[in-house]
């Protein structure tokens, strides 16, 4: 995978589609990380918590944890400038991460556009990765996120 | 491990457009996933996976949120939900369809 080092980009004119980030920071799960987690966002489907006698360990961690983590990670160095978040075309989880697991994240830059209704702010598309210490994907996401554009275009172009 | 300064920086989330911090999306998302798992306690849930998911309005802490959920494919293996969050004067601020890989629970 091609990677490189990166500025952090604060306007849309600073994302490059095709970039590939490899975000630095890493994260390992602790079981009070997922139990906090998924209890104070209401969870309660048994589940998620196995921890009658005999029940396999160490146990899966909750996926939303893995977005919250991983995309949280992906934050610094793509939406840090954003004005707001306006969802995911999926969030998918191809393998479960267990508690003990060192978490990474892989950023693609997708693509990005021009807003319709205001030129002053276009849209970035991103899919984030989040990968453990087998490198094993356990999060894939396509987020998009609004931001500003460096000079307010007045004829619809983008400055680059 | 967000470190957008929309959720933690309340100086800067009163200048922003907003007025007020965000509450960050993917602990509404997972929220809004508890309120429809936690009615299926009968069955173990193995996978969860979520498509075209929207937020329309931002959430503000202290806000109260709840979520409906229409089934729309109830297979042994798979269950298909569209769901859609609303605040607690009823309006709108996310929608996604959330697919969840079930099996009967062990006895």
């Amino acid at each position: 995978m091609n990677t490189t080092r990166y500025q952090y980009p604060g306007y849309f004119e600073d994302f490059q589609p095709g970039i590939v980030i490899a975000h630095a920071q890493r994260r390992v799960v602790t079981e009070t990380d997922n139990l906090l987690f998924s209890r104070l966002s209401g969870h309660e489907h048994p589940s998620l918590f196995p921890y009658a006698a005999g029940a396999p360990q160490p146990v899966a961690v909750l996926p939303f944890l893995l977005l919250s983590i991983c995309g949280g990670i992906a934050v610094r160095a793509t939406s840090q400038g954003a004005i707001a978040n306006l969802g995911w075309e999926y969030v998918r989880f191809p393998q479960h991460a267990h508690v003990g697991d060192e978490l990474r994240a892989v950023t693609s830059i997708d693509s990005k556009r021009l807003s319709k209704s205001n030129p002053a702010r276009g849209v970035v598309t991103i899919i984030t990765y989040g990968l453990n210490q087998h490198d094993a994907v356990v999060l894939e996401a396509k987020r998009s996120f609004l931001v500003r554009t460096r000079v307010p275009a007045t004829n619809g172009d983008q400055k680059q | 491990m967000n470190t957008h300064p929309a959720h933690t920086d309340y100086t800067y989330a009163k200048q922003s457009q907003f007025g007020k911090p965000l509450v960050v999306s993917p602990f509404l998302l997972s929220s809004l996933v508890a309120f429809v798992t936690n009615e299926l306690r009968d069955v173990t849930i193995d996978g969860y996976e979520i498509h075209d998911l929207a937020f329309g309005k931002p959430i503000h802490p202290g806000e109260t949120i709840t979520a409906e959920a229409t089934v729309e494919v109830a297979g042994a293996a798979r269950l298909v939900c569209a769901v859609t969050g609303r605040k607690a004067d009823g309006e709108e601020f996310a929608r996604f369809r959330l697919l969840l890989d079930i099996s009967a629970v062990q006895s």
